[in-house]
């Protein structure tokens, strides 16, 4: 089983986490995110991608099977159920995923659209095991979730249609008050 | 941010094929709230933590005041605010999911989340889904208010016309609703909804798309309560669904059935041939739709679910029975793996390589867990791939390849020595610079270490202990330890093993493998080893610095076994303490508690350490540490107290320790790796060296028995004739209880400095001594009296005979008779007499040893060592 799927920055910043064995508060999780970064990017590129240590609170036999992209930590904590290569496939699936999704993906597009990143790895792992790895599907998903999106907002709030341009969104929160 | 921007672009070999600076898109903005994306990018331009959390906090303050705005007029049952707009809601509980990713504790605005998933429109209950599985836990008590809503999506997707077409709103709904009951997984969402789940998975109105969610959300209720329902009526269904064509929902299905399966085999064996057959359709048909092929092989997660179910089943390849179906089944079964093994290709795309050595590698997993009941080119063939492996310079097949040959390499039948072939091969990864490789390299050595490379591999490991970085260190010494122990064919080399251990790296060695020296040095006192431990620890405590475990083991093995080498040049008692004492001021308490200890067996074997001792002891009566305190106390006075046999008795040598069936070390290695490790299940099997040493100890075990029992039959035919009551002759006489050897002790002491006094008394008996002395003669008279209610039969005295007394002795008649049955009768309120006249032919220093012997009417034997308080004065 997955336990835990975490993107980090090569700066130690989460830019998501997602516990699959949940833990019992926000500071734990935050120490754990701290933990796994700590390990992981200790590593140069040319070692393997598997680290094995232990994460307490999930267990004494987890495995850390990451890869990273320039300023990404892709790293999923497994147990021993899982294949090693097999969760490697599946990174690249969701990499890949990311990328067809946001027209190559860059590091801000899981800053600004964290939640769109949720629903793609909603559309391929859940409760901890692999859902879907047809990427073709898995983007046929988010494009239903975001059709009917669109279609409900319209009985709803006109206000929400932004149309905000690419700079502004990016101007330095100017207008955030 | 600039770093941001680079993401995905100098992407190692495994680039994605992106990696376009490309800014955020236009299109993909569009749904955005505005004041979401100006939080997050003032959240990115704060110049510190501190601005970062002050800004949040204001953020968080904000949210709390328009969240708490409705409370007092409009807000709906649950606390939310009904006046918020759908838009603002979902803006704010965006903002509340984006501060509790940074890591700031969010523990309001729940119920706004809840007002969202309970929202009919789809925009709005796909973001409360999503907040509902990050922000909140199962055991959450807000849960239950949620629990009827979440039903009623997931019986909302009916309607058998609108599920052929994707994306419904209702099977949407639905999705969502079993995404987010899999991500949270408490116990009471299980319990209101596992029926509604199970009905979604087994209906046939059911799309795709739901089957799949549901599978694995059922799994992850079944993994929280694994009774959930009963396997074979629930088999059927599995069936049912290993036969649909989606992909999607096979994969899904698979891994149900692995959880399922997992916990309870025998009931989903029916499903074999059903795995089997998709199995052999990806492998040898490569019948996969397009969009399922990853790097063009056949859905790698689906075949590894695959292969890992076969592992269930370690008997598949047995034939029970002549079920023709199930001998195809079979020779389909070895068709695919001898397949898989032998048409694996290197491939140019790291990508296409990972995909094919994960079916792979699952493969010889499957192989591996058949073992001997696999055919045997199976195991050669997968021997040699994984020889190929563990020589290759990618790192991770390389990695895989070691951790894989570990198990391989427990199976009996010739494995291990194809093994023992790569020994060199695994010895170069035992230095790579990568701890993950160096780990498992260590793993594989343990592994494939036996009675004829052991020396090699154990020195090769203790030479590569200088160099290791801390963190391997503990877990080499572990394994090094428990290695020397299981193949030592020779104990004195452990023992050299064990300090070289503890001279490299004695901080990691931990107290179980000290205690574990000192246990077998204890029960294996054939041959020299015990002396031999003594002389190496002495030599090792001599320099000035030396490890505290190093101390420790040399205090405990020199008390113990000391005397065996204080004849030898340079290590008698007295040297003995003088090197131990010199670490006396590095020690902390535990090992000063050691020391004292084996300062007391010093002191009571050799006379010219107890001056040397006293002091110590003296000084530490006031120690704080209250373990040294009670010990100096305690051996200090002992000999005040005790007599001088219980004072014997108590520094005698330890007995052996109980031989456990699995040692400290290997519980310890065990709570390390877990059960199913290979290293754990190697080290729980015993070695050739260690068999033959248990054989030995029992061996001379037995010996001494037989030896016990000869003199007791010898002591049966002497006393024959005498007693018919066998049972009481059994049964050792009753002796002098310990409680008053102190007072025994006290009244030797009076009666070596007065004429005349009581030497023994107890509510049977009383031993009275007079006595007077003139030069080198003596005379002393000795009374027993009867002090009980009833006759003493039998009663008489011995008294050991020694070169330096000459004695006459004169006694009641009878009393110096003896002979079992022999003695005089003492009657209630009577004495019996014994005169001894003795001179002295030669300085001595030990007082007469004195047996009183009786029997009372009702049978018991009384038997009292006595010693006679003659003792040379000047």
């Amino acid at each position: 089983m997955i336990k835990g799927i975490l993107i980090i920055n090569n700066h130690g910043k989460p830019r998501l986490a997602k516990f699959y064995q949940s833990v019992t508060s926000e500071e734990i999780q935050q120490s754990i995110i701290r933990r796994i970064f700590q390990q992981v990017a200790s590593r140069p590129d040319s070692f393997c991608n598997y680290l094995e240590g232990s994460i307490p609170e999930w267990g004494s036999n987890i495995k850390l099977i990451y890869r990273h992209y320039a300023t990404l930590y892709f790293v999923f904590a497994v147990d021993s159920q899982e294949s090693d290569l097999g969760i490697l496939d599946l990174i690249q699936v969701f990499v890949e995923a990311l990328d067809k999704c946001f027209e190559n993906v860059c590091e801000l597009d899981l800053i600004f659209h964290a939640d769109r990143v949720h629903y793609v790895l909603d559309e391929i792992v859940m409760g901890g095991m692999v859902l879907e790895t047809n990427i073709s599907l898995i983007l046929q998903a988010i494009e239903d979730q975001a059709r009917m999106d669109k279609k409900s907002q319209g009985m709803g709030n006109a206000q929400q249609a932004g149309t905000e341009t690419v700079k502004q969104q990016l101007g330095a929160g100017t207008h955030w008050a | 941010t600039k770093l941001d921007r680079d993401f995905l672009t100098s992407v190692p070999s495994a680039t994605p094929p992106f990696g376009n600076l490309s800014l955020v898109k236009n299109s993909i903005m569009a749904s955005q709230a505005r004041g979401l994306q100006n939080f997050i990018s003032d959240l990115r331009n704060a110049k510190s933590k501190e601005e970062e959390s002050n800004r949040v906090e204001r953020e968080l303050a904000k949210i709390r005041r328009k969240f708490a705005a409705g409370l007092s007029s409009k807000s709906t049952t649950d606390g939310a605010n009904a006046t918020l707009s759908s838009y603002q809601r979902k803006k704010y509980v965006w903002k509340l999911v984006y501060i509790h990713v940074l890591g700031y504790e969010v523990d309001f605005g729940h119920s706004e989340v809840l007002m969202l998933v309970k929202s009919s429109k789809f925009s709005e209950k796909q973001v409360g889904y999503v907040a509902l599985s990050l922000l909140l836990r199962g055991s959450d008590p807000l849960m239950s208010s949620v629990v009827n809503t979440i039903r009623s999506d997931l019986v909302s997707g009916g309607a058998p016309s609108k599920s052929s077409g994707n994306g419904s709103q209702n099977d949407t709904a639905q999705s969502l609703a079993l995404c987010s009951i899999a991500n949270i997984s408490g116990l009471e969402l299980i319990q209101a909804l596992h029926v509604e789940v199970q009905h979604n998975l087994v209906s046939k109105t059911s799309s795709p798309n739901v089957k799949k969610k549901s599978a694995l959300c059922l799994l992850s209720l079944v993994r929280t309560s694994p009774n959930l329902f009963a396997g074979r009526e629930f088999a059927p269904h599995i069936a049912q669904l290993l036969q649909d064509r989606h992909l999607g929902v096979l994969t899904s299905t698979m891994s149900l059935l692995n959880g399922l399966a997992g916990q309870h085999p025998t009931e989903y064996e029916t499903l074999l041939p059903y795995v089997v057959h998709i199995l052999g359709m990806l492998v040898l048909k490569k019948a996969c739709s397009r969009e399922y092929l990853y790097y063009k092989t056949p859905s790698p997660w689906l075949q590894i679910k695959l292969l890992k179910f076969l592992q269930l089943y370690p008997h598949a390849l047995l034939e029970k029975d002549a079920n023709p179906s199930t001998k195809t089944s079979i020779a389909q079964l070895t068709q695919v793996v001898s397949k898989i093994l032998t048409d694996t290709d290197v491939s140019d795309s790291i990508n296409k390589s990972n995909a094919d050595h994960a079916i792979l590698f699952e493969a010889v997993n499957l192989i591996v867990c058949w073992g001997t009941n696999g055919p045997v080119q199976l195991r050669e063939g997968a021997m040699k791939l994984l020889g190929k492996f563990i020589s290759v310079r990618e790192p991770n097949i390389r990695y895989l390849g070691l951790m894989t040959m570990a198990k391989l390499a427990q199976l009996d039948g010739g494995s291990a020595e194809g093994v023992k072939k790569h020994q060199t091969t695994v010895l170069v990864s035992l230095k790579d610079a990568d701890i993950s490789v160096r780990r498992r390299a260590l793993d594989l050595l343990f592994v494939m270490c036996d009675s004829d490379n052991a020396e090699r591999i154990v020195d090769e490991l203790v030479n590569h202990l200088v160099l290791a970085d801390a963190a391997i260190r503990e877990e080499m010494v572990l394994k090094i330890a428990i290695l020397a122990e299981k193949y030592a064919t020779d104990l004195r080399w452990y023992v050299d093993t064990i300090l070289k251990l503890i001279s490299i790296s004695g901080d990691h060695v931990s107290d179980p493998i000290w205690h574990r020296v000192v246990q077998i040095v204890t029960n294996h006192p054939q041959g020299d080893l015990q002396a031999y431990a003594a002389a190496t620890l002495l030599v090792s405590a001599s320099p000035r610095r030396c490890h505290e475990t190093a101390v420790r083991v040399a205090a405990y093995v020199l008390g113990e076994f000391g005397f065996l080498i204080a004849e030898r040049p340079g290590m008698s008692g007295e040297e003995q303490f003088r090197i131990l004492h010199q670490h006396w001021h590095n020690s902390d308490g535990t090992t000063r508690a050691i020391l004292i200890s084996t300062y007391a067996k010093l002191a009571n074997l050799y006379e010219e350490c107890r001056p040397l001792v006293a002091p110590v002891f003296a000084r530490c009566k006031n120690s704080v540490h209250v373990e040294i305190q009670q010990r100096s106390a305690e051996y200090a006075a002992m000999r005040e107290a005790f007599s001088p046999e219980a004072v014997e008795d108590l520094l005698r040598e330890m007995p052996p320790f109980e031989d456990k069936e699995q040692s400290a070390l290997e519980m310890r290695l065990k709570e390390k790796e877990g059960e199913d490790s290979a290293a754990v299940v190697k080290a729980a099997r015993p070695s050739a060296a260690q068999r033959q040493r248990a054989a030995q100890a029992a061996a001379a075990a037995k010996a001494a028995e037989e030896e016990a029992e000869r003199e007791e039959i010898e002591e049966d035919i002497d006393g024959d004739n005498d007693y018919e009551e066998t049972k009481v002759q059994d049964s050792a006489p009753t002796g002098i209880p310990k409680e008053v050897i102190p007072a025994m002790r006290k009244a030797f002491s009076n009666l070596c400095t007065s004429t005349s006094g009581v030497l023994f008394e107890n509510s049977l008996v009383q031993v009275g001594v007079k006595h007077e002395y003139q030069g080198s003669q003596g005379r002393i008279t000795v009374f027993f009296g009867n002090l009980g209610s009833n006759l003493l039969k039998h009663f008489r005295i011995t008294i050991d005979e020694c070169d330096h007394l000459r004695m006459q002795k004169q006694g009641t008649e009878g009393l110096l008779d003896d002979e079992e049955g022999g003695g005089c009768s003492v009657a209630v309120r009577t004495q019996a007499k014994l005169l001894l006249l003795v001179e002295v032919m030669a300085p001595f220093d030990d007082a007469p040893a004195m047996r009183v012997k009786f029997e009372t009417t009702e049978g018991v034997r009384h038997e009292y060592p006595l010693r006679l308080p003659i003792v040379a004065t000047c």
